[in-house]
């Protein structure tokens, strides 16, 4: 994590801010900062989205190809995360200095995208045991404020909505080879289904409280933290991995408080999420909002 | 693709329906991110580029023996930002190359005498790529860098150029122009002194015709700086008005 | 997996061997049917036959080795020492680095252990992290080691508890003794310290399960790792993977913390053991030195008395050495 030097008073003044519900910027323990985002930003994708979470700035790229399902999993596409810390974030991420923030952010979202539950692998799957899809998605961690890692499953999660494979028809050939072929026309394409798809939410203990959306200088406050991913399926929030960071340790019913706490905010996340894509996906021409990314 | 693919029409357009001598669009904004000391982004049409610029600070490790300022660059593409995707996002040998430049061209602007024994560190992200990666970057590196309010000689611009079939010199080429196999003369030019200050070219042509191509490129570069002027006066108009209303949101 | 020959090894005890077959979806079903469903009360459940000693190698100063069922891990802790990389020296804790290796024979999947080592070595070290008194060694770094000699499931918590008393043994100031333990669900039963076949099967085979049907929950698997310290009940980690409800989470999570009391009772039975023994053989060395002493004191005193060519003509007849044999 990009490095914040505080002192002990400052660290005192966010604990009693944390105490009273009133944070340092007016936020009370269950509030998020403002988050802008925006999808389709990147041209050479196939799907991205661009997630502003206060001072944190998540690019996220999506690039399809097709490739051979594995033979344990032969109805399954694939799903590759990859992460890159910017050195604009910060000059501790220069050449592989961010490769130890990367790992545990790729690591989680693979752990939270692992089940199929979670994703519905099957709809990447072209010809069951032959072909299928497979998606890098590609993050760009370009600012650091803190609570990366809900910024960027959010990010991971609208850049998917966004992505649009391009329809495939196959023809079978002789002894059983099937030859694809790709449609070139750009509007004739699939979407991929991302209702159960999970985000991250991080609950970070700070004294006796648990808050969400932590900012870097909270995050240098809190002793223990713990990411909870949440996938909504029916309208019921389940878990689909969760792990504590920070270096410290929690009584088990501060952690079901936590827990608590994180379905709770991933469930309103969720339905904030999808109601905003769905916005952004209903106006179309003319009323489509000029996509502005850096601009702004 | 075939080497005599040809780059501009009869009716004198070239592929992406401009004239000769246009640029692309160029839109750029100074100050995007707030951690860093300056930061820029910049668009030339499809190429769009992050620049972040840290210092300047006391120079790190053993690089403090020398009394000049040390300009450490950091050239990278995002993986998505090719239509292959790319497997790393730097260090791979083009990526060096780049940041080598970078420095060499940098340093020719940036008033050394100012910053003694310290060092600023200069990262260029390239979101998009579709031609003239170095070229943006660079413009987009001296956009940050007068964001972070380190003083230069004058502004550095980049520029590239190519020549057509018919010897018609074409500025500022994409990445449809570059890989159909015209040659490629990227200018990184102080443009009021008249200097050059780096010059990379591929592919060949005639010597009779360096001349020209390089003017273009120079002409290119000109135009560039009149943008990034403008840019950086309303930048400073904004900046320097009193209470700063107009970032206020 | 399935296919396999019957060989029974006495040495293992009596479990077969496990030939690297690729099995299909179907060998799979046929393995889950054949498998020994864990009663509904799984509290009640046989435990792994545990084996810990601490203090196995003499090359370092902490170092153990812990078999669970047939889990074997072997964990090496060294001494504190100067941070190499100066860029984490701002920090105002100590640094904890885990390295975990498999051994060359154990495992057969060459492909994917370096993925897998890296991601077990950043999970112990988070595991560890709240154990350890970090503010003891600031601006220095522990090293833990860890070589795993057989995976048969359960592979992060016996390294957690193998790491736990080799720490111990080194002499690494801790808050409280840590131990861990796995749980998982699969297709509604139970599996508390779940083997290799099991966990395999959650993993490799995840896309035999049958699709719930839509409006029904859906099918719940998933896995647990929990490590804790028992004497303030706190939770040091708690990693979960899979697809699970709340309640069931929840459910996974008393299961293995009721699993990590009994254990804990284990691992202090070992490490009293260890410090008597120690201490025996401190007493035993105490005893020793001193009777040298004594020794060397009547020599001193002898040659006080006599002067030195004397105390040299007598000695040339009885050399202590020798004598002392």
């Amino acid at each position: 994590m990009a490095y914040v030097a505080l002192s002990e008073a400052e660290k005192t003044f966010i604990l009693h801010g944390v105490e009273e519900d009133f944070r340092c910027d007016g936020r009370s323990r269950r509030d998020y900062r403002p988050m802008e985002l925006e999808t389709g930003v990147v041209s050479n994708a196939s799907g991205s989205a661009r997630l502003r979470l206060a001072n944190t700035d998540i690019l996220v790229g999506v690039k399809t190809e097709i490739d051979v399902p594995s033979p344990l999993a032969p109805e399954y596409g694939k799903l590759e995360f990859f992460v890159d810390c910017s050195a604009n974030a910060t000059p501790d991420f220069e050449g592989r200095g961010g490769s130890d923030l990367a790992q545990e952010l790729i690591l989680s979202l693979q752990n939270a995208y692992e089940s199929p539950q979670a994703f519905d692998y099957r709809s990447l799957c072209l010809i069951p045991g032959q072909q299928c899809w497979k998606l890098y998605i590609d993050i760009l961690v370009l600012e650091c404020g803190g609570n990366l890692h809900d910024a960027v499953s959010l990010a991971a999660k609208a850049a998917l909505f966004n992505t649009k494979l391009p329809r495939v028809t196959a023809t079978l050939l002789d002894a059983g080879i099937t030859d694809l072929i790709i449609s070139d026309n750009p509007y004739d394409c699939t979407r991929i289904g991302i209702e159960t798809a999970p985000l991250l939410v991080t609950v970070c203990k700070i004294g006796d409280y648990c808050l969400v959306d932590p900012t870097a200088e909270e995050e240098g406050c809190s002793t223990v933290s713990i990411v909870v991913s949440v996938s909504m399926r029916n309208g019921e929030p389940y878990l689909s991995g969760t792990h504590m960071t920070g270096g410290g340790s929690m009584h088990r019913d501060t952690m079901q408080n936590c827990l608590q706490l994180g379905l709770s905010i991933g469930e309103q996340l969720n339905t904030l999420l999808t109601k905003m894509l769905k916005q952004e996906q209903d106006r179309v021409g003319p009323k489509r909002p000029k996509t502005v990314g850096f601009l702004k | 693709m075939a080497s005599n693919f040809e780059l501009l029409s009869e009716q004198g357009l070239r592929l992406d329906g401009r004239r000769p001598h246009e640029l692309r669009h160029i839109q750029c904004k100074l100050g995007v991110f707030e951690q860093p000391d300056g930061s820029a982004y910049m668009e030339q049409g499809n190429t769009k580029v992050l620049a972040a610029v840290y210092g300047p600070h006391q120079a790190k490790g053993k690089k403090t023996e020398s009394n000049d300022v040390i300009i450490n660059c950091q050239y990278s593409q995002a993986t998505f930002s090719t239509a292959e995707r790319k497997n790393r996002p730097r260090g791979d040998r083009k990526s060096q190359e780049f940041k080598m430049y970078l420095q060499q061209a940098l340093s020719a602007a940036i008033k050394s005498e100012l910053y003694p024994r310290s060092q600023i560190d200069v990262y260029v992200e390239v979101l998009q790529a579709d031609g003239a990666n170095y070229a943006v970057a660079l413009n987009a590196a001296t956009l940050a860098l007068i964001d972070a309010g380190i003083c230069l000689n004058e502004l550095i611009v980049a520029c590239t150029a190519s020549l057509s079939k018919n010897n018609i010199p074409l500025t500022d080429i994409s990445h449809i122009e570059e890989v159909s196999g015209g040659p490629k003369l990227t200018v990184a030019a102080l443009p009021t002194a008249q200097k050059i200050a780096f010059l990379e070219m591929s592919e060949r042509f005639h010597i009779d015709h360096l001349e020209t191509v390089i003017e273009t490129a120079m002409a290119g570069c000109r135009e560039i700086r009149d943008i990034l002027e403008a840019v950086v006066k309303e930048h400073l108009l904004h900046m320097g008005s009193a209470a700063d209303w107009g970032r206020v949101c | 997996m399935l296919r396999v020959t019957q060989t029974k090894n006495s040495l293992l005890d009596g479990a077969t061997i496990a030939d690297n077959l690729y099995t299909t979806p179907q060998d799979c079903e046929e393995f889950f049917e054949s498998l020994e469903k864990p009663s509904k009360d799984p509290k009640k459940f046989t435990p792994r036959k545990t084996f810990i000693r601490a203090g196995v190698l003499t090359t370092v100063r902490g170092s153990a080795y812990m078999e669970y069922g047939n889990t074997k891990v072997l964990a090496i802790v060294a001494p504190p020492h100067e941070l190499m990389r100066a860029s984490a020296r701002r920090m105002n804790m100590g640094v904890i680095n885990c390295y975990v290796n498999f051994a060359a024979f154990a495992t057969g999947e060459l492909e994917s252990v370096p993925e897998r080592e890296r991601h077990l070595g950043s999970m112990l070290t988070k595991a560890l992290e709240p154990v350890v008194c970090r503010t003891e060694f600031l601006n220095f770094q522990l090293d833990i080691r860890v070589l795993i000699l057989d995976d048969d499931g359960c592979l992060l918590s016996t390294a957690i508890n193998c790491c736990g008393v080799a720490l111990v043994e080194c002499g690494i100031s801790t808050y409280d003794l840590i131990t861990a333990s796995t749980a998982c669900i699969y297709r509604n039963h139970v599996f508390l310290n779940p083997s290799s076949k099991v966990e395999e099967l959650l993993w490799k085979h995840r896309g035999v399960q049958i699709e719930a049907a839509s409006g029904s929950a859906p099918e719940e698997h998933g896995l647990v790792i929990t490590a804790s310290m028992d004497t303030f009940d706190q939770i040091a980690q708690c990693q979960q993977c899979g697809y699970l409800s709340p309640e069931t989470y929840v459910k996974l999570l008393d299961y293995t913390l009721a699993v990590n009391k009994s254990l804990r009772q284990l691992i202090r039975q070992v490490l009293t053991t260890r410090v008597r023994e120690q201490h025996e053989l401190d007493l035993r060395e105490k005893t020793e030195s001193a009777l040298e002493d004594k020794r060397l004191k009547e020599i001193i005193e002898r040659l006080q008395q006599k002067g030195l060519d004397e105390f040299i003509q007598s000695n040339i007849k009885e050399d202590p050495y020798v004598k002392r044999m």
